[in-house]
C-alpha cells in the first residue's frame, strides 16, 4: 500500500516537472518578441542626463535622450538634433542649425529655447554633477527658433565631443521648469524611446515613442533589469527571462558560442581598470610608495587568470583607443625587486597595512581583481584588507571630499573616456578644480605643470600640438602615479540571435536606438 | 563513565564525534595538513580540476581549495568558540538572573529576550552587521548577539526547575549565600540542557556565519572562510562545480557532526525539549 502510494507520488512529480520544462519555450512569438529585457550589472541611478549615474543609467538615458550631435562606436561625431554647425574664427562661438519637426515625449516641439534651457541649466543647477564638463559654456543665444549660438569662455577643443556625450542630452524647456527630483523621475527627451516605468533599485522600462523623427528601432519596449550576479545573468539568458547580457565570463561564453539561438558580440572598450590612491592619506602621499605599488603588480597574470584573457594590460591611464594616448612607454612593468627597493627608499622597508575598498559586480571581475592585487602586494610586504560595498554606497564613499571624513585609502574603479578623447579624463579626473565631490579627482591629485598643460590642451585646436600636450600630461601622471592602472576591459555581450543593430560603444554601453529584429 | 558509555552506544552520536574530531584535528594542525598557504594565488592555474598537486583543485583565483578548507576549519573553530563565549556567557548570565531572582527583573529581561527572539537569527545578525559593519569580527559579534536569547531562555527554565529541588531549600535553611547556592548547586545540576544548547549553537554559528559570508557580509573575501569560498564559487556553479562542492561538503559535515552530537547528548542526558 505504502509502496504504491510512493509510486503514484513519483509519477505526479515527474508529470508536473515535465509540464514546467515545456512551458518555458512557448509564448515567445509575435508581440512578445518586440519587447526585450536587458540585464544591466548595477543599480540604475538618476535618469537626469546632467547627473552622473554610471553606465547602467547611461544605457537607459541613451534610449531616451539625444544631443545636438552624437558619437558612433569609433567616436566620430555625427549630426543628431543639429543638422549642421560652424565655428567662428576665434573658436569661441559655435552656431548650430537645428533639425525641424522633432517632437519631445511630452508633445512639445523641439526648438532653440530647449537647447538654451538645457545647456544653461548646468550653470545654475547645483545638482548637476556633470557641470565640470559643460561649465565652460558661457551662454546659449537663440538666433531664431531653429538656430542657436553656443558661446564659450575659452576655446574648448572637445566641445563637440562633450555635446555628443550623454550629458549633452537635450530636455524640453517646459520639463525643466520642474524640480530636480521630478526631472530625474520622469525625464523628457526626444529619443526613440520614452520612459514608461522605474522601479527604484530594480529596473527601468522604456517604450517606443511613436512620434520619433528618425527611423528608430523595431523594439516596442526595453526593460533594463539590474542583475548584479554574473552567473544569474547567464542563467536568465538561457531560460529566456532576459534577452541581452554583458559581463560574461570566459567559461560561460563557451556555452553560448556556436549556439545559433545566441549572438556573442565582442568590442573594444576604453575603460581602464585601476586602483586609485587617496593621496591625502599616508603613506599614499608618498610618490615612491605609489610607484612601488605600481611595480609590485603582475598585470599579465591578472588579465590571464582573473579576466580569462578578456582584456589587455593597461599601458597608461588612457586606453590605447582613446584619442591622445601616447605610445611613449610610460607604463610600469612587473618588477617586485624594484618595488621593494622603492619602498625601502620611502621608509617602508617592511611594507605597511592598509585597506582597499571595492564594489562587487559593477565591473567585470572587480572584486576578484582587487583580491589578486592584494595577494600580489602581500609579496612586497603591503598587507591590504579588502572591504566590499554595494554600488550606490560605494560611489558615495569614494566621492567624499577629502576633509569630510573620507576614510578611503585605496579604491577600485574603471574609468572610461566618455568622449573618447584624453581631455575628458585628464580634465575631470586629474585636475585640482575637479577634486571630489565637484568632479571625479578622488585621488586628490595635484600637479601644477599638469594643470598648465591641461589648460593649454583644453583650448588647443591644432591636433599635433594637442597630442604633444596630451603625451606630456600622460608622462607626468604616470610618473606621479595617483593610479595603479591595471587593464583595459574587453566588452562582450551575449543576446538573442534575432536582434541586430545593437552597437557596443567604447564607453562600454550598448546602444539600442537602432536595434532591429530579423 | 556511565554517561560516556551510554553516549558511545549511540551510533549517530559516535558518527557526530567522528566528524567533529576530523574538524578539530584539521583546524589544530592546519599548517601541517594544508599543502600550501591559502592566500597564495596561481593566476596561471585557475579553476583547475582536482589533481595530485591540488587535491580539490583550485578556485577562480588559483588558490588551493584543499588548503582553503583546512584553514577554513580554523576560522570556523574561531567563530564557534567566540560565539559560544560571547553569546553563551551573556545568555547564561541573563538566564541565571531572570530565573534565580524572578519578579520584575525576570519580566523585564525576558520581554527583551522575547523581542529579540521574534527575529530569525540570520535577520538579527544582518541587522547587527548593518550597525557594526562587515568583516569577520562584526559577523561574530552579530551572531553572538543573535544566540543570546535562546541561551537565556534555556538557562532560565533550567534554573527555575532546579531551584525547586529540596536540596536547594536545604541549602537555604543552612544559610548559604545566593552565590553559593547558584554556582555550587543550581548551575551544575542544570548544566545538561546548556551543554546540549552549546553544541547546537556551535553548528548554528558556523552555518549563520557561512550564510553571512555567502551574502558578502561575513569574512574578508581574502580569508579562508567556507561561506565566502562558496560565495565566490557561485559564479562557476554551472561550469566548474567542484569549487563549490568541497566547501559545501565541509560545512555540511561539520554542522551535521555537531548536530548529531547534540542530539546524542540530549538523549543521553535525558534533556527535555524547551
Amino acid at each position: 500500500m505504502k509502496k504504491s502510494l510512493a509510486l503514484l507520488m513519483a509519477a505526479v512529480l515527474a508529470l508536473s516537472m515535465a509540464g514546467c520544462s515545456g512551458s518555458g519555450d512557448t509564448g515567445d512569438s509575435g508581440e512578445a518578441k518586440t519587447k526585450i529585457v536587458v540585464a544591466v550589472t548595477a543599480e540604475i541611478l538618476s535618469l537626469d542626463p546632467q547627473v552622473n549615474s554610471s553606465t547602467p543609467g547611461e544605457t537607459v538615458k541613451d534610449t531616451i535622450f539625444e544631443g545636438l550631435v552624437k558619437a558612433d562606436e569609433f567616436n566620430e561625431v555625427h549630426p543628431s538634433l543639429a543638422e549642421s554647425w560652424s565655428v567662428s574664427d576665434d573658436g569661441l562661438e559655435w552656431t548650430f542649425k537645428l533639425r525641424q519637426g522633432v517632437k519631445f515625449h511630452d508633445g512639445e516641439e523641439f526648438k532653440a529655447a530647449d537647447v538654451k534651457a538645457t545647456l544653461e541649466r548646468y550653470l545654475t543647477n547645483e545638482g548637476s554633477t556633470r557641470a565640470y564638463l559643460y561649465n565652460n559654456i558661457k551662454e546659449v543665444q537663440i538666433l531664431d527658433d531653429y538656430t542657436v549660438k553656443i558661446v564659450t569662455n575659452t576655446v574648448q577643443a572637445n566641445l563637440l565631443n562633450v555635446l555628443a556625450y550623454g550629458g549633452g542630452g537635450i530636455m524640453s524647456a517646459k520639463s525643466l521648469e520642474r524640480s530636480n527630483d521630478e526631472i530625474a523621475a520622469s525625464p523628457v527627451g526626444t529619443g526613440p524611446f520614452k520612459l514608461k516605468e522605474v522601479v527604484t533599485g530594480e529596473s527601468a522600462t522604456v517604450e517606443k515613442f511613436d512620434d520619433y523623427w528618425g527611423e528608430g528601432s523595431d523594439l516596442t519596449e526595453i526593460k533594463f533589469l539590474t542583475v548584479t550576479e554574473a552567473s544569474t545573468r547567464v542563467n536568465m539568458l538561457e531560460t529566456g527571462e532576459v534577452d541581452y547580457i554583458t559581463g560574461v565570463t570566459k567559461e560561460d561564453i563557451a556555452r553560448f558560442e556556436g549556439n545559433e539561438k545566441f549572438t556573442v558580440q565582442y568590442a573594444d572598450s576604453n575603460r581602464v581598470a585601476h586602483l586609485g590612491f587617496n593621496m591625502t592619506k599616508t603613506p599614499f602621499d608618498n610618490k615612491l610608495v605609489r610607484q612601488a605599488m605600481n611595480y609590485a603588480v603582475d598585470r599579465e597574470a591578472i588579465v590571464e587568470g582573473v579576466l580569462g584573457g578578456m582584456g589587455t594590460v593597461a599601458r597608461s591611464v588612457l586606453a590605447e583607443t582613446t584619442y591622445g594616448f601616447s605610445d611613449a612607454g610610460d607604463m610600469y612593468t612587473y618588477d617586485p625587486a624594484k618595488a621593494k627597493e622603492l619602498l625601502k627608499q620611502a621608509g617602508y622597508p617592511d611594507g605597511f597595512d592598509a585597506t582597499v575598498v571595492t564594489c562587487d559586480g559593477r565591473y567585470f571581475k572587480d572584486k576578484a581583481t582587487v583580491m589578486a592585487v592584494t595577494s600580489q602586494l602581500a609579496e612586497v610586504g603591503i598587507n591590504l584588507k579588502v572591504d566590499v560595498y554595494d554600488w550606490a554606497s560605494y560611489l558615495d564613499l569614494v566621492k567624499t571630499a577629502w576633509d569630510d571624513n573620507n576614510t578611503v585609502e585605496m579604491y577600485f574603479f574603471g574609468w572610461e573616456s566618455g568622449t573618447g578623447e584624453a581631455s575628458y579624463l585628464f580634465n575631470s579626473l586629474f585636475t585640482k578644480k575637479n577634486w571630489a565631490p565637484v568632479g571625479w579627482n578622488t585621488m586628490f591629485y595635484e600637479n601644477d605643470e599638469f594643470e598648465k598643460l591641461n589648460d593649454l590642451s583644453y583650448s588647443c585646436t591644432d591636433d599635433t600640438e594637442r597630442l604633444a600636450e596630451y603625451a606630456q600630461m600622460q608622462k607626468i601622471v604616470m610618473d606621479d602615479a595617483p593610479w595603479m592602472p591595471l587593464f583595459v576591459f574587453q566588452q562582450v555581450a551575449v543576446y538573442r540571435s534575432d536582434l541586430s543593430g545593437i552597437t557596443l560603444l567604447p564607453i562600454e554601453f550598448p546602444r539600442f536606438t537602432e536595434c532591429k529584429i530579423k | 563513565m556511565k554517561f560516556l558509555k551510554r553516549l558511545l552506544s549511540n551510533k549517530l552520536a559516535v558518527l557526530g564525534i567522528f566528524f567533529i574530531l576530523i574538524f578539530l584535528l584539521a583546524s589544530l594542525f592546519a599548517p601541517l595538513i594544508a599543502t600550501q598557504d591559502y592566500s597564495e594565488m596561481d593566476l596561471y592555474n585557475v579553476l583547475a580540476l582536482p589533481s595530485a598537486e591540488h587535491l580539490m583543485g583550485t578556485d577562480e583565483m588559483g588558490r588551493d581549495i584543499f588548503s582553503g578548507i583546512i584553514y577554513g576549519a580554523r576560522t570556523s573553530v574561531l567563530i564557534g568558540v567566540s560565539v559560544l563565549l560571547f553569546g553563551g556567557l551573556v545568555g547564561t548570565a541573563i538566564g541565571i538572573l531572570a530565573g534565580f531572582f524572578e519578579g520584575k527583573l525576570d519580566m523585564v529581561l525576558m520581554r527583551i529576550i522575547d523581542t529579540l527572539m521574534a527575529f530569525p537569527s540570520i535577520l538579527l545578525a544582518m541587522f547587527m552587521i548593518a550597525i557594526i559593519g562587515t568583516g569577520l569580527k562584526g559577523a561574530i559579534v552579530a551572531v553572538s548577539i543573535a544566540t543570546v536569547p535562546r541561551f537565556a531562555r534555556i538557562v532560565r527554565s533550567s534554573v527555575l526547575k532546579t531551584k525547586k529541588n529540596e536540596y536547594v531549600d536545604a541549602c537555604r535553611v543552612l544559610g548559604q549565600s545566593n552565590m553559593k547556592i547558584l554556582f555550587r548547586h543550581i548551575l551544575p545540576n542544570g548544566m545538561a540542557p546548556i551543554i546540549v544548547q552549546a553544541t547546537l549553537t556551535f553548528s548554528e554559528a558556523i552555518l549563520i556565519i557561512s550564510g553571512l559570508g555567502f551574502l558578502g557580509l561575513g569574512a574578508d573575501p581574502m580569508s579562508a572562510e567556507w561561506g565566502a569560498m562558496l560565495s565566490n564559487a557561485r559564479a562557476y556553479l554551472m561550469t566548474k562545480p567542484h569549487i563549490a562542492i568541497f566547501p559545501g561538503i565541509a560545512i555540511a559535515i561539520t554542522v551535521l557532526g555537531f548536530n548529531l552530537l547534540g542530539d546524542g547528548l540530549r538523549d543521553t542526558l535525558d534533556v527535555k525539549e524547551y
